[in-house]
């Protein structure tokens, strides 16, 4: 059922068994994985059926830091969520990711890749992701024309990444939701405030209120937030009317941590011989792709974090220029039409077909780096108010010197693996040269918003359990990348949907 | 997309592809001895970027700055046995083995950003001086 939040009559009190807030890639999944359980549920979503620019500038907010994406453009407010304008690409964390590492400053997971595991061939199916197979040998086999780079898997592998078509939640799973029996889906529900028990132990009711002047109360037995890293510490920090704080916030963690993925041009591969490596390259027909990976065991030698380099014929990598840089317009769809503008998809095609075996001899370098989970990169709240009365949120992004060290050390490991392969050499460029201990400015975000009530079993260093639940309150729960402890190497969404699934199944559980 | 620069990358991309590398940047390169230019690297790199890797290895390694030094590590198996200037045959074999036990054993550094083994930094710090 979808009822538009607008038409309600002012101050409807609306009930039912689990509430989730949010309609994006996370609360979406989770909604359809409780559909035909014998719980109502109540699906707010901020935002209407289609891109509504004065629920979109609801996300507006400063930056400060490293330089980072317009807020109100980097997240989109809509059914559907983010997914709309998501590149699609996914692969799975590793081992290591959950894993206390004693050279990654506040590493280390409650739950273990195990944990997780179960839920991946679901999310895998959601993302429409095709066959549910991650080793590199599986593709190698299907196909002669793909090639692994010979080098050492205990030193370098090839880690795969599926893409997604890409799926949008809006579109593909609207009538689904609509139609689910047991899932009542409210658009222009934006929550603005959180309303505990007197002893904050427990959840009573949200407020939701939209721009029709209309104001409402969901009350439910258990709360999901899924309104991304962000929004859903914003809504805990400006929850504060019984906890001066902010929900969840007794140790003053919510909001910290914000991760993002490190991402940048980093050097050149140069090769004896022309080699086949399409394995390795996005052609427009390839629906999965190897990227070089450090392995744990050197990860932990060098004392760096997990990262992993893809390759662009140099040719094209020379072309490209940093998101960063790109991705600058406060509205999201004048800075997605930029960004195909100057990422030219269709010459990479072309050039790419043009050339259809993958054979060249000069490749470009990307870096894709895991960021050190840093207190001081934070969602704070500001002074001004956005036009339903919420204090709008800053983003302070702050990377570490490991990073650097990071991205510049899986490169040079990569040189001596090709050199030892007799493939040829490796250059890196001057950035990662100089003294300086942090990443360049135009060192772009992959849009990954990651931590900000990361997960931990200790209350005091972690906002969630391992459960995903708020510690301290009995019935609020969150969902998504927000929970993650640390960030990994690849793209949030394939994990961040299987840990919701996680979550939904817990509540069937636990309800 | 402007035709211009569709052209352009795609005349770039042509040309990257269809030269081999080989002969990449040894284009019009004079044929040096093996001792003083490193072979693959050579392939990728001018004479340039070859003396500058050169000179800095002789800054970062004062002590292998001088032309006998250098010739002598370089001529000198692992089992001491000293390799005779003139063959050079027998010096680009004995090149590419010690290049390969450095890259497998990581004894391997990065000047001006190439990822490169030692013995091809010292053949590049003879090549600077000569
Ligand atoms: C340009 C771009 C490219 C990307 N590419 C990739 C990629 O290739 N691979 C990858 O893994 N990830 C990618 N991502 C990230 C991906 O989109 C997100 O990880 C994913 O959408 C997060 O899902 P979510 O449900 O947590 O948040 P969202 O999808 O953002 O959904 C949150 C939902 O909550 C709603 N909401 C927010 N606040 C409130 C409120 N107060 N009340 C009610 N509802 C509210 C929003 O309207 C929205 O519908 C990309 C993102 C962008 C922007």
């Amino acid at each position: 059922m979808h009822i538009d939040a607008r038409q309600l009559d002012n101050q409807s009190v609306i009930e039912g068994d689990i509430c989730i807030i949010g309609a994006g890639a996370a609360g979406i999944s989770m909604a359809l994985d409780l559909e035909n359980s014998a719980h109502k549920v109540i699906l707010l979503e901020g935002g209407g059926m289609e891109y509504d620019d004065r629920v979109q500038e609801l996300y507006n907010g400063k930056l400060t830091g490293h330089p980072y994406y317009p807020m109100k453009a980097s997240r989109l407010h809509y059914f559907g969520g983010s997914t709309g304008h998501w590149g699609g690409m996914c692969s799975t964390f590793d081992e290591i990711d959950f894993e206390k590492r004693d050279w990654v400053e506040n590493s280390g997971w409650p739950i273990t890749l195990k944990d997780i595991s179960p839920f991946y061939p679901k999310a895998h199916e959601i993302l429409d992701l095709g066959a549910f197979e991650w080793g590199a040998e599986y593709w190698v086999k299907q196909n002669n024309a793909l090639k692994l780079l010979p080098l050492d898997d205990n030193i370098i592998w090839s880690k795969m990444w599926h893409f997604s078509p890409p799926t949008r939640f809006g579109t593909k799973y609207k009538d689904a939701v609509v139609n689910a029996k047991n899932i009542h889906l409210y658009t222009y529900a934006n929550v603005v405030d959180i309303v505990a028990t007197d002893n904050v132990a427990s959840i009573k009711q949200v407020t939701i209120k939209n721009y029709a002047g209309k104001e409402h109360t969901v009350k439910a037995k258990k709360f999901v937030l899924a309104c991304c890293s962000i929004q859903t510490s914003r809504l805990l920090l400006a929850s504060n009317k019984q906890a001066p704080h902010g929900l969840g916030n007794d140790n003053d963690l919510v909001g910290r941590y914000f991760m993002e993925h490190a991402e940048l041009k980093t050097g050149e591969m140069w090769l004896n011989h022309t080699e086949p490596l399409s394995f390795y390259l996005m052609g427009d027909k390839t629906k999965v792709r190897a990227e070089l990976a450090i392995s744990p065991q050197k990860q932990k030698e060098l004392g760096i974090l997990n990262a992993t380099v893809s390759l662009m014929p140099l040719a094209m990598s020379k072309n490209t220029i940093p998101s960063i840089k790109i991705w600058s317009q406060d509205d999201p769809r004048k800075a997605l039409d930029t960004f195909h503008k100057y990422s030219n998809l269709d010459k990479r095609n072309y050039i790419q077909k043009l050339f259809s075996k993958g054979f060249y001899q000069s490749y470009g370098l990307y870096t894709r780096s895991e960021q050190l989970p840093n207190p001081d990169s934070r969602v704070v709240l500001s002074e001004e108010k956005d036009e339903l009365g919420v204090p709008r949120a800053n983003l302070h992004w702050a990377l570490s010197p490991i990073d650097k060290k990071t991205v510049y050390t899986i490169n040079k490991v990569l040189g001596q693996q090709i050199g030892a392969a007799r493939l040829g050499r490796v250059k890196l460029y001057d950035f990662l040269l100089n003294d300086d201990p942090q990443l360049p400015d135009y060192t772009s975000g992959g849009w990954h918003h990651m931590g900000t009530t990361r997960m931990h079993e200790d209350p005091k260093k972690g906002v969630v359990d391992a459960n995903c639940r708020i510690h301290g309150i009995d019935n609020l729960y969150v969902a998504g990348s927000s929970c993650y402890t640390t960030g990994g190497a690849v793209n949030p969404t394939l994990t961040l949907v299987a840990i919701s699934l996680r979550l939904s199944d817990h509540l069937k559980k636990t309800m | 997309m402007k035709r211009r620069t569709f052209l352009i990358t795609t005349t770039a991309a042509l040309a990257a592809a269809s030269i081999p590398v080989a002969r990449y940047y040894s284009n019009g390169k004079k044929n040096y001895p093996p001792l003083i230019m490193p072979e693959e690297l050579g392939n990728f790199c001018e004479e340039k970027v070859i003396r500058e890797i050169g000179d800095q290895y002789r800054k970062q390694v004062p002590q292998e700055s001088e032309k006998a030094k250098l010739q002598q590590i370089l001529l000198t198996d692992d089992a001491g046995k000293l390799t005779a200037v003139s063959d050079n045959a027998a010096i680009a074999a004995l090149l590419d083995k010690k290049i390969q036990d450095d890259f497998n054993s990581s004894r391997i550094l990065v000047l001006s950003g190439w990822v490169i083994s030692v013995t091809e930094a010292r053949q590049c710090a003879l090549f600077s001086l000569t």
